[in-house]
């Protein structure tokens, strides 16, 4: 342990290092400021996020990565601060610069070299731009822009000759310059833009090569038709609709069925030959639909009531005539049923009568299994008592009570499985158009793949009946059969 | 002007209505929130009714229909739901590749439209998979650009693919259109009520 004690440490010392590390999303749109110390990349972070990076007139002032979020398209995009690097062989560096160019060198962002054609923070321009083209490499399939910063103090076109001369291989090589000053803010919000701009138009176009863009893309096409002969086809909008819509259509509320139903509450009920065409007065006359066997709509007769007309005619005259002048038959039919309904009456009053008096009993209700079994319900009982009330039971073939006592009674049917509603993480699922959650974007085998892996997950807590895995609980502490009684020679350990 | 609504808790609205320029059928529900909401649309510009086919309540799935008339099923016809095997606006129908002949020549009859038969994105259900109005149709959202063109030429209108009640790419079960006027399912997102409105015209 002694021997692996320096190892040891040097190992706390990174795991410190990483856990001050902000944490920067590698796949999200990034933005990386790079340059000379003291150039005003922090500065710059300043103004365009609120990651409020330390800012001296010394170099080094930064000494690891900053992260700081900033808005643009309501787009988050993030922007990581660089400590200065110097220009020299990468096995020179030192561990501050090497971060710097290790997020150069793993980060896919859009890259900001950040100069100071003033030259006041202590490197000429040769010098960066030297460095730009040592660390050209870093930058290859990134958006690459470079930033001459403080314009307050000095701008490219008031440079000397000789140093837009040293500009000249940049603009050879067709990096865009911009101008800011992060003193009076002239130009940040532009080189943001400019750097945002340049960053989604690369993202969008990797995206574009990838596979999965075709699933995407036809939905963002419109396709308009291509003229395939002269017909017209115009839209039909009626002139109400088109009213309606410039909002000239009158603003009365109408009554509308759902308003009556509230209304109405419980004695609604849907009146659907309500909107007919027909005169108020025979809209609700009744129409059988077949009658007879017959179907009415086969038989409608248009001059049915020149017909009709004719029919009263005829019908006064006969009563003129007294057809209908006795009555015996049908008396002697209303006869018949009244002393039937006498009958019911008056076994309904008596039945009345026994319920009232087995209520007043001062015995205890029992339930029905406590109770002796004696069959109540049978066939003959049945028969006698509608007899009884006058009905008539000589034909009762085919009837349920006549089936069902003939059947076989040896065994039941089960009953038929009950169709469950289905559901997902949302409850009830509404839309049985919806795909179920572990259905979508899985093929069947993995589906059902997946499926096994989480039975198999359950096994073990169906086994043991927990609730789930955080399901700890231990049912009974002391189980009564290891307390008890009196302990023998070698029980203890038994138990 | 599109509409979100629901028929007794169920965004398939389409089912239960059908929706064309002259007319509109309501299924009989419930309660009449459903149907009183067509009523307010609709009913000062094109007679709302409430119907019912064979007894049921699916009236969007059991007939098609446009300005000039309705159809409902054929005895004979096997794929007896119409709905979800045509879709038309006033001038042109798409029907299911294995319709009868002779209910094609009804259609074409009652209906005054020119029929083609076609599929969507490899489904042969072509009126449950889009929506179709005269002045643009939304259809599968796996269609491929190159069958849009092609439809869109076919049919005389502008085409897109989309989705509607978040994500659900049964569109003529959650949309119904006519010129003026649509009504969504409710779980119908913004960005989708937006297509629809932009695709169909509805904005003035």
């Amino acid at each position: 342990m002694k021997r692996q004690n320096q190892s040891l440490q040097y190992l706390e010392q990174v795991r410190q290092h990483l856990s001050r590390l902000p944490s920067i999303d590698p796949n999200t749109r990034t933005i990386l400021i790079c340059g000379f110390p003291n150039v005003g990349k922090s500065s710059f972070i300043n103004k365009i996020t609120r990651a409020d990076v330390e800012v001296q007139p010394y170099a080094f002032t930064t000494k690891s990565l900053f992260v700081g979020h900033t808005d643009y398209k309501y787009l988050r995009w993030q922007v990581v601060d660089t400590p200065g690097i110097l220009d020299h062989p990468l096995e020179d560096r030192n561990t501050i610069e090497m971060q710097a160019i290790t997020a150069l060198a793993h980060l896919r962002a859009a890259v900001l070299y950040v100069m100071d054609p003033s030259e006041q923070c202590g490197h000429t321009l040769d010098q960066q731009v030297q460095l730009f083209e040592n660390i050209c490499p870093l930058f290859a399939n990134k958006p690459l822009m470079v930033v001459c910063n403080k314009s307050d103090v000095i701008t490219i076109d008031e440079l000397s000759d000789e140093k837009k001369a040293a500009l000249e291989p940049l603009k050879k090589e067709g990096v865009p310059i911009m101008t800011m000053s992060t003193v009076t803010e002239e130009g940040v919000m532009d080189v943001k833009k400019e750097a945002c701009e340049r960053l989604l138009a690369h993202r969008v176009e990797v995206k574009i090569k990838t596979r999965k863009v075709n699933d995407i893309l036809n939905r963002l096409h419109l396709a308009e038709p291509v003229k395939r002969d002269d017909k017209e086809r115009p839209p039909c909008i009626p002139e109400a609709a088109r009213k309606k819509r410039q909002g000239l259509a009158s603003k009365e509320k109408r009554k509308l069925e759902r308003d009556i139903e509230l209304e109405m509450d419980e004695e609604y009920t849907l009146d659907l030959k309500k909107h007919y065409d027909l005169p108020d007065d025979i809209k609700y006359d009744k129409i059988p639909e077949v009658w007879q066997g017959h179907n009415i709509a086969d038989f409608v007769d248009p001059d049915i009531l020149s017909r009709l007309e004719e029919l009263e005619k005829e019908e006064e005259m006969r009563e003129k005539a007294g057809v209908y002048d006795s009555d015996e038959e049908t008396d002697s039919d209303y006869e018949e049923v009244h002393e039937l309904a006498t009958k019911i009456r008056n076994k309904k009053k008596i039945m009345k009568i026994d319920s009232k008096l087995r209520k007043n009993k001062t015995t205890a209700t029992m339930p029905r299994t406590g109770r002796a079994f004696k069959r109540e319900r049978s066939v003959s009982r049945l028969r006698d008592d509608m007899e009884q009330l006058g009905v008539d039971m000589s034909d009762v073939d085919g009837t349920h009570f006549v089936a069902t006592a003939e059947a076989d009674r040896s065994r039941s049917l089960s009953r038929p499985r009950v169709k469950k509603a289905r559901a997902d993480s949302e409850g009830r699922v509404r839309s049985s158009s919806k795909t179920p959650r572990d259905e979508v974007g899985v093929t069947e085998e993995t589906r059902l793949k997946m499926r096994k892996i989480g039975r198999n997950a359950q096994k073990k807590l169906a086994r043991e009946a927990k609730k789930g895995e955080a399901d700890r609980v231990i049912l009974d502490m002391k189980p009564k059969h290891l307390f008890v009684g009196k302990r023998g020679v070698g029980k203890t350990t038994r138990r | 002007m599109a509409v979100r609504t629901q028929f007794e808790g169920n965004n398939e609205i389409g089912v239960f209505s059908n929706l064309t320029n002259a007319y509109c059928l309501v299924g009989i529900g419930g309660s009449e929130n459903f149907y009183s909401l067509f009523e307010s649309e609709l009913a000062d510009q094109i007679p709302v009714v409430h119907a019912s086919i064979a007894g049921c309540r699916i009236v969007g799935n059991l007939s098609v229909g446009n300005r000039h008339g309705l159809l409902i099923r054929r005895v004979e016809e096997r794929l007896s739901a119409l709905g979800n095997v045509i879709v038309c606006n006033d001038y042109v129908a798409l029907v299911h590749p294995d319709l009868d002949r002779e209910t094609e020549d009804i259609l074409a009859d009652t209906l005054k439209v020119e029929v083609f038969r076609h599929t969507l994105a490899d489904n042969l259900l072509v009126g449950s998979y889009s929506c179709l109005s005269n002045q643009g149709g939304l259809v599968h959202p796996k269609t491929t650009s190159q069958d849009l063109d092609e439809l869109s030429s076919l049919l005389q209108v502008p085409l897109v693919a989309g989705t509607v009640n978040r994500g659900s790419d049964v569109l003529g079960a959650g949309l119904v259109v006519n010129d003026w006027c649509a009504f969504a399912g409710l779980d119908t997102t913004s960005t989708e009520l937006n297509v629809i409105e932009s695709i169909f015209k509805l904005r003035d």
